[in-house]
């Protein structure tokens, strides 16, 4: 009894250890679905930056003459934008959903390499925080997202300052950009790696990659983009650090550098880039859509092998972003023909989305929405794509809004209502709690209609002449009324968020229980606790189809009784 | 009931085997690799760098001598 007592009187003396206490547990945690969590958390935290910078945007162009921000700072505000809505919203975001649903997916207890998986989260943290603070700076980057050499040099050709018609980068602004990318691609590779081996690796038995869920084909293929468009990328912003602080001159002209170097470099990590936003979300359209049709997936193996194909198409597509430059005839015709073979294989996966649901008992609950809008707005921005891969056309819009309004209708018509279907599908799984269904329901017609008041327009703009990243314009182009759309569309927009937000606090704090499994789903996380235990699964399970959830619940009519995959 | 009270140590032991371990090395090589870039901005307060340098090596180490 002594003994006891003394025993009790120690363990009441311990001061706790760091790992012990909540916000230890936060920053010390290389559980993957903490980590998913986190990414996510801290996506949508920036989702919510470069929204305001959107808005800042679309309030200045919203009448002609506008004089809200200064020249300088808009420069700023419209590459900030762009940097945090590709690289701190959606991969973050895109990979915090990986992170969180692949391992349960494929019935695996965590990712291959959890402390690199920490690692990679925290490197997107302090990468976004790095970047964002250059507004505190006063030098926040300000050349476009895609930054093009020589404006970005510290110096004009072979000249010590900028002015007199020398077009550079004098301040800090372009340093931010290039150690902010290098370390966003570090922690991008860090991912990559980590989904690779677990994918390939740690699958649960009888898991063949030919029945690997859709979601899961998607995210291994957007890893090996990573892998292997990263490095050009990276390469290109070590050289122009290179050239702006120890003297080199890959981009200048002048010394016998080339500044098409920069854009070779830059598109050919930029268009898979544009894969690596929207092969996630294909993937969780291809999750969604089975479940609300009550039907096994149309054409599997295309869906799966359709990635496939837009992965290795995708890099052989990268200059048509260059087409204006003055590219010779047989390469304008190469880069045109293959832009226009990468719509094949993006058609045949809408074509088994509308497959999946034909014939089925369609549920339009909100995952299924965003996924049917998803389709719809993708399809637009799909459309006016391959119409910028003739080139006549790309010459006459080039660097106009019309692309503006393309590349809107893929990411935000696209990934973000994506990622809308996934976080409604998804968010029982996290939380234990389902979403508010008519809030949810608001949220989605706000954004479809906000997101065609904003982006529409901007064709008409872009035909109209309009150049993209112009700061004001004057009166009388025939440009207000378009202009004036868009920004109350972009507003439509930001309300559609907060009503999100709204729903998103009240579920947390009294939300309805979601059960284990509130959409009778067909995939392996579902076969879990809500949220789950650390370890996912203490046993193991074996898969034997496609559907191995979809197998449990309905042992008369499993899957593997009929079908041969 | 012995044999529910083993089965139950018995899971239990497995869940404790399986758990994510947690480590602060990556928040720490994260944190370091930040300060180095930080480092390279401010150049004109080199020690910066060199600090943030040193944690880097530090973190590398830390991380590949942590036992799991």
């Amino acid at each position: 009894m002594a003994t006891r007592t003394i025993t009790e009187g120690v363990s009441i003396a311990r001061r706790r250890r760091l790992s012990e206490t909540y916000i230890g547990d936060w920053l010390m945690t290389t559980d993957h679905k903490k980590l998913g969590i986190m990414y996510m958390v801290t996506g949508f935290f920036f989702f919510l930056v470069g929204g305001v910078d959107a808005l800042l945007i679309r309030t200045q162009l919203a009448q002609p003459n506008g004089k809200v921000l200064s020249p300088d700072v808009y420069n700023q505000i419209f590459t900030m934008h762009a940097i945090t809505m590709i690289f701190l919203f959606v991969m973050p975001m895109l990979t915090g959903l990986g992170n969180y649903i692949v391992p349960l997916m494929i019935g695996a207890r965590d990712m291959a390499f959890p402390r690199l998986n920490a690692f990679g989260y925290w490197v997107v943290l302090f990468g976004g925080l790095f970047l964002t603070s250059s507004f505190l700076f006063g030098a926040a980057p300000n050349v476009g997202w895609f930054a093009y050499a020589p404006l970005t040099e510290l110096s004009g050709a072979g000249t010590t300052s900028c002015g007199n018609a020398v077009l550079c980068t004098p301040g800090p602004n372009m340093d931010f950009w290039a150690l902010g990318i290098l370390m966003l691609g570090i922690s991008s590779i860090a991912g990559s790696i980590n989904f690779v081996v677990t994918i390939l690796k740690l699958r649960a038995p009888g898991m063949t990659i030919n029945r690997m869920p859709l979601f899961t084909w998607m995210t291994l293929i957007t890893a090996f983009l990573l892998l292997f468009s990263l490095p050009s990328v990276s390469m290109a912003s070590i050289l122009i650090l290179l050239d702006r602080h120890l003297g080199t001159h890959f981009y200048v002209a002048g010394f016998g550098g080339d500044p098409l170097l920069w854009q070779h470099l830059f598109w050919s990590f930029g268009h898979p880039e544009v894969y690596i936003l929207i092969l996630p979300a294909f993937g969780i359209i291809s999750e969604v859509l089975p479940v609300f049709s009550r039907k096994p997936i149309f054409g599997y193996t295309f869906i799966a092998w359709s990635g496939v194909a837009i992965g290795f198409l995708s890099f052989t597509v990268w200059a048509h972003h260059m087409f204006a430059v003055g590219l010779p005839l047989v390469a304008q015709a190469f880069f045109a023909t293959s832009t226009t073979l990468i719509a094949i294989p993006t058609a045949v996966k809408i074509f088994n989305w509308l497959g999946t649901t034909w014939g089925g008992k369609l549920s339009f609950k909100p995952p299924m929405l965003f996924a049917l809008g998803f389709i719809a707005m993708f399809l637009i921005g799909g459309l006016n794509g391959a119409a910028l891969a003739i080139v006549p056309f790309d010459y006459q819009v080039t660097d106009t809004y019309f692309v503006v309004a393309h590349l809107h209708y893929v990411l935000f018509g696209g990934t973000v209502f994506g990622i809308f279907a996934g976080i409604f599908y998804w968010f029982p799984k996290i939380t234990g709690k389902l979403l508010n269904e008519r809030l949810a329901q608001v949220q989605f017609w706000l954004m479809l209609i906000g997101v065609n008041l904003t982006f529409f327009p901007m064709h008409i703009l872009g035909l109209l002449g309009m150049p993209r990243r112009i700061y004001t314009y004057p009166d009388k182009l025939g440009w207000n009324e378009m202009n004036l759309i868009a920004t109350i569309g972009a507003f439509t927009l930001g309300v559609a968020i907060l009503v999100f937000i709204w729903n998103f606090v009240v579920t947390l704090r009294s939300g309805e229980a979601a059960g284990t499994d509130p959409w009778d789903a067909f995939t392996l996380e579902w076969d879990t606790e809500s949220p789950p235990k650390p370890y996912n699964f203490l046993e193991i399970p074996t898969v034997r189809s496609r559907r191995p959830f979809y197998d449990k619940k309905n042992p008369e009519t499993a899957d593997w009784k009929s079908m041969t995959h | 009931m012995q044999i529910s009270k083993n089965h139950r140590a018995s899971n239990e032991a497995t869940e404790q085997s399986i758990k994510p371990k947690q480590s602060y090395w990556p928040i720490v090589l994260a944190a370091s690799l930040t300060l180095t870039l930080i480092g390279v901005i401010l150049m004109s307060h080199p020690i910066i760098f060199w600090i943030g340098v040193a944690f880097v090596i530090v973190s590398f180490v830390g991380w590949g001598i942590e036992r799991r």
